[in-house]
């Protein structure tokens, strides 16, 4: 049996909104996916595992984005081809690692990426963009 | 104030309103300064070390930093943030402990009026200090399969594991949460 998210059976590239959240669905998910409409993703409290998606990371539309509560593991995202990512939640997975300076580069109102495994320092600069301007 | 040692693009991040990192493994000092959209900020149940600046601005509606290894005291400055006081919002910081040579409670932290004594070498701060920097974080690692209140600790087990077990396929039924 295929399962679910198997890569042809959800092209789904005019899907605007789309909602997984609070089920029991595991795996990988595929890399392949082009959602170029997607706007709200939420994958939260499943099962899935691996990296954190490449799909997302390569979505152009997306402005929220909720993998929280899964199994993820891995380097949080650096790069989103997104410019208009405005909510981002990745919190109670196992990321690993330190934030990404390239976060400075989005246009993010709100992250979450709490319980993780996240380590380092804290870029400040992440703080005191309004004061060096 | 740790150098700035390569040039960033801030064309984004001044939008920033919350910023939740905690319950990580983050370390350093923390920020004194903050953007000035920035209405939520948790940094609670890392690493972070050394004082709550004095100066902190910002135009916070919750603010927590519990469950580091902060020390001294909690600025007044901080308890005087507009937005906090007005929205009825809340400061954590249960994790601030006296300042060197002075001690509240057994655990270093000012007593609950927010005051702190002189006290014998080996019950106050720098004895405790040492005792928090290096038994401590071994017991915040050892927590970390511990959960606190509905959300798990650096649980090495996500949440998610500790939910109702997957459904049986030979019935159809849902399980209840």
């Amino acid at each position: 049996m295929l399962s679910p998210f198997h890569s042809s059976l959800l092209p789904f590239p005019q899907v605007e909104y789309l909602d997984f959240g609070g089920n029991y669905l595991n795996g990988t998910l595929p890399s392949t996916w082009s959602m170029f409409h997607l706007e709200t993703l939420s994958i939260s409290d499943n099962y899935f595992t691996g990296p954190f998606p490449t799909f997302i990371t390569s979505a152009p539309s997306l402005a929220y984005v909720n993998v929280g509560s899964n199994g993820f593991a891995g380097p949080l995202p650096s790069y989103m081809v997104s410019t208009t990512i405005s909510s981002f939640s990745a919190y109670d997975n196992f990321f690993t690692g330190p934030i990404p300076d390239e976060y400075l580069e989005w246009p993010v109102e709100d992250i979450d990426i709490s319980y993780n495994h996240i380590e380092g320092l804290l870029n400040w600069d992440w703080m005191e963009v309004d004061t060096l301007k | 104030m740790p150098r700035i040692t390569k040039p960033i693009t801030r064309r984004f991040a001044s939008l920033i309103r919350s910023f939740k990192v905690g319950n990580n493994y983050l370390e350093g000092g923390i920020p004194w300064s903050y953007s000035d959209g920035l209405q939520v900020v948790d940094l609670s149940w890392n690493w972070f070390e050394g004082p709550i600046p004095t100066n902190i601005t910002g135009r916070f509606t919750s603010f927590e930093f519990e469950n580091n290894f902060l020390t001294g005291l909690v600025p007044q400055s901080l308890w005087a943030q507009p937005l906090l006081m007005y929205t009825n919002k809340w400061i954590s910081a249960d994790s601030a402990a006296c300042p060197v040579g002075t001690s509240g409670d057994i655990d270093g932290a000012p007593f609950p009026d927010g005051s702190c004594v002189l006290c014998h070498n080996t019950t106050c701060a720098p004895y405790l200090a040492q005792v928090r920097r290096s038994e401590e974080r071994g017991a915040k690692r050892q927590a970390d399969n511990v959960s606190v209140g509905s959300r798990k600790l650096h649980t090495l087990v996500p949440s998610y594991k500790t939910r109702a077990p997957l459904p049986n396929h030979s019935n159809n039924s849902r399980p209840s949460f």
